[in-house]
């Protein structure tokens, strides 16, 4: 197991850029499942509730740098294999389109058709997403602390923070309700999967510089970015009633609840806006350059012309379509089903090596 | 080829991503300062609201109306119809002062009103700027209470800050009344005005609109509002056998441009006003929910400055007794000290207990007990078994206070 002296410096800055946009990517879909998925059932223990996504996170980065050191020899099972993680990555990435839509049209553009916002969101997406995902990596290490330590003090800042008045109880809606919120919070932890793939900057290098560094290296920036994400959702979930939640059943308003009353008013609730925003376009963005990736692992005749990455737009259009047309319950219903490809995935990825 | 078409792209993205759809021109709305709801025969509301009028005089006028009195206001009929006809759904306009506009609706719902008042401007009404709502007490004294200022606050996406106020007298009466007697706006006197009463600890701390609508909804909580009433005297008599602000509104001996007088809290129990507190209990409460602002305070007649923070601590103890001990230190400054600390504390503990006292009798938790008792329960069925409502109406009270005074 290659130390990080042992590996080149380039080498090691693109492994450290792709670990910290995994962690910031983490961290954002772990507070995007507590807020959608979590709140309705444990209502405000739903930080609580996402919990288990860091062991979780943590399983599947330890699954992702075997598969790192042992990559699927070409053949029907890698086809198999690369299609399904563009899948479950394709999914996040629509997950995370979809919240930037609600979370924008309940603070910054209220007055919005939902079709529209659509359309800027996945022009957004798209956008970020033609130049590439080594720009969007660089973004995040760039903003690898900027944005957690922004986004964490001035929620602090927005919420009403005298009582922490959604603390108790404890168990929120009940034991049964909260072990059915982890469950399906865990798929929270599944952005961590695009570190089942390369840089792309690396992927044509030769055996020497294609060095993976140890687990720990990636581990902790997962898990600082996870951590993140279950603060962010403790300040927006246990700083506020729990009849407040259970009376919000929309998930822009509930995504909306850690900037205080005034969702669009006052310099600190725009950045905090802002923040979130950005956080949830380089998920998106990234899990998405992550699933190209993926596809033109199952299917390289897409790399001409970024056939590959229109077809996931199209797929990701697609999804946003039926938001339009059936709301955002069935994509919130169905969210927690990422975490089984992701565990198959995890499950499935290359056997041990030994130093 | 690839540039052009990205270059392409991004020409036909400035326009998606400009984020301009569905703005609103501000001529097209009716921004609405001030809001008042009434009880109407046959069950109807009559809404009344004090709006920005967009005129140019609005600066001029307003300093040369600002004797106007209610009577005056209030019999001034303008073009949008009868607003006191005998039709179950009727609005009416009116000009009591330049630069603002007073308009009301009377319709089964609040929301059927606002629709009406849209109606008859013709304006879109828009509540974003609203600083307050004033309900009549015998409307607070129902079950509709939280209904109104849900539709409000959710439907019409009302400033969430805007405070919320209870009158014993007609709410549409009160707002009429109200003119920015300093200043030219009325929204300004307004916030000014507010926080001036909070700075003083004669209005509750929690009386926006936002945090009234969660209080009502919550079971560890009940919510407070402002307690106003209109001051008719004519002559500055003096009361006696009483503190200064130891009154409700209404009663205070003074004379001002200004009628309208915020005194006091409006004490709810769920969503109905079962009771209310005096300018001076209201202090004691802030200072009791830990939320005291005052710095100066009279003791006799001696001027004190409170030092900040003053430790307050809340629990319940073994015994079930709901307990405060407060922890603070005053400053003299003024004015001949007639008391010693010990009996400034034992003063402070036996004012405490009588609003305490006061608040259970009005089955009101506004100092929060219920989010202390919260705690032993493992989960929201459990706590919700518990009939915390119910306990807190049986539970003994006791307030400790250790009181320096330097």
């Amino acid at each position: 197991m290659p130390n990080e002296q042992d590996i080149e410096p380039r080498v090691l800055a693109s492994w450290r850029t792709r670990a910290c946009a995994a962690g910031v990517c983490v961290g954002t879909q772990i507070f995007l499942a507590g807020c959608g998925v979590g709140m309705p059932l444990s209502l405000s223990s739903a930080w609580l509730s996402a919990l288990p996504s860091l062991p979780f996170a943590a399983w599947l980065v330890a699954r992702c740098r075997r598969r790192l050191v042992s990559p699927v020899h070409p053949g029907r099972f890698s086809r198999v294999w690369h299609t399904l993680l563009a899948l479950a990555l394709l999914a996040c990435s629509a997950f995370a389109a979809a919240s930037l839509v609600s979370f924008a049209g309940a603070t910054l553009v209220e007055q919005t058709n939902a079709a529209w916002a659509e359309i800027m969101a996945l022009s957004a997406v798209a956008l970020c997403a033609l130049s590439g995902s080594i720009g969007a990596s660089r973004l995040c290490f760039a903003l690898r602390y900027a944005l957690p330590a922004l986004t964490l003090l001035l929620s602090l800042a927005a919420v009403p923070m005298r009582v922490p008045v959604g603390l108790f109880p404890i168990l929120g809606a009940g034991a049964p309700q909260l072990a059915i919120s982890a469950l399906s919070v865990l798929f929270g932890a599944a952005p961590a999967l695009m570190l089942m793939l390369p840089p792309t900057e690396l992927v044509h290098r030769d055996e020497n510089q294609g060095a993976v560094p140890n687990t720990g290296f990636f581990l902790r920036r997962v898990l600082l970015g996870a951590l993140a994400g279950v603060v962010l959702l403790f300040i927006a979930s246990a700083c506020t009633t729990y009849e407040s939640i259970a009376e919000s059943t929309q998930w822009g308003v509930r995504l909306s609840m850690a900037i205080g009353n005034q969702s669009h008013e006052g310099v600190m609730q725009m950045l905090l806006v802002l923040a979130k925003l950005m956080a949830m376009l380089l998920l998106s963005v990234h899990m998405l350059c992550a699933a190209e990736q993926a596809l033109l692992g199952a299917f390289p005749r897409l790399a001409a012309g970024r056939a590959g990455l229109l077809v996931l737009l199209a797929l990701l259009g697609a999804c946003l379509a039926v938001m339009v047309l059936f709301g955002d319950a069935p994509l919130l219903a169905a969210a927690p089903a990422i975490a089984v490809p992701a565990a198959l995935l995890a499950a499935f990825s290359g056997r041990r090596q030994h130093a | 080829m690839k540039k052009y078409i990205l270059m392409l792209w991004l020409l036909v993205s400035l326009s998606l991503l400009s984020g301009c759809g569905g703005g609103q021109e501000i001529e097209s709305c009716l921004f609405v300062l001030s809001m008042a709801v009434d009880p109407a025969p046959d069950g109807n509301l009559t809404v009344t609201v004090k709006a920005l009028s967009g005129t140019q005089e609005a600066v001029g006028g307003s300093i040369q109306s600002s004797g106007g009195s209610s009577g005056d206001s209030s019999s001034q009929q303008g073009q949008g119809g009868d607003s006191s006809g005998g039709s179950a759904q009727s609005s009416g306009l009116e000009t009591p002062e330049p630069g603002y506009i007073v308009m009301s609706a009377t319709a089964p719902s609040s929301l059927r009103a606002l629709n009406m008042l849209s109606a008859t401007t013709p304006r879109t009404v828009n509540l974003s700027q609203l600083r307050e709502i004033v309900i009549s007490q015998t409307l607070a004294e129902t079950d509709a209470t939280l209904s109104i200022l849900k539709e409000i606050h959710s439907m019409y996406r009302a400033n969430g800050e805007a405070i919320v106020v209870v009158t014993p007298d007609d709410a549409g009466d009160f707002i009429r009344r109200q003119r920015a007697i300093l200043g030219v706006r009325l929204s300004k006197y307004l916030e000014v005005l507010y926080d001036h009463f909070a700075e003083m600890d004669t209005i509750p701390p929690d009386a926006q609109l936002a945090s009234v609508i969660a209080a009502m909804e919550s079971d560890t909580i009940d919510a407070t509002a402002v307690y106003a009433a209109a001051n008719l005297f004519d002559s500055p008599l003096v009361l006696s056998g009483s503190a200064d602000m130891n009154r409700l509104p209404g009663h205070l001996p003074r004379t001002s441009p200004a009628e309208n007088e915020y005194l006091g809290c409006a004490l709810f129990s769920g969503t109905r006003m079962t009771g209310t507190l005096t300018g001076e209990e209201t202090g004691l409460l802030c200072l009791m929910s830990g939320q005291a602002r005052r710095q100066q305070t009279y003791i006799g007649n001696a001027l004190y400055r409170t030092n900040l923070p003053t430790r307050v601590k809340r629990r319940i103890e073994e015994d079930g007794t709901l307990s405060v001990s407060i922890h603070m230190s005053l400053t003299h400054m003024a004015g001949e000290e007639q008391e010693t600390a010990a009996s400034i504390a034992a003063m402070i503990e036996r004012e405490a207990v009588g609003v305490l006292l006061r608040l259970r009798a009005a089955s009101s938790d506004a100092v929060g007990f219920g989010r202390i008792a919260i705690r032993k329960s493992p989960d929201i069925p459990s706590w919700e078994a518990r009939h915390w409502p119910d306990e807190y109406e049986t539970l003994g009270v006791r307030v400790s206070a250790d009181v320096k005074v330097l």
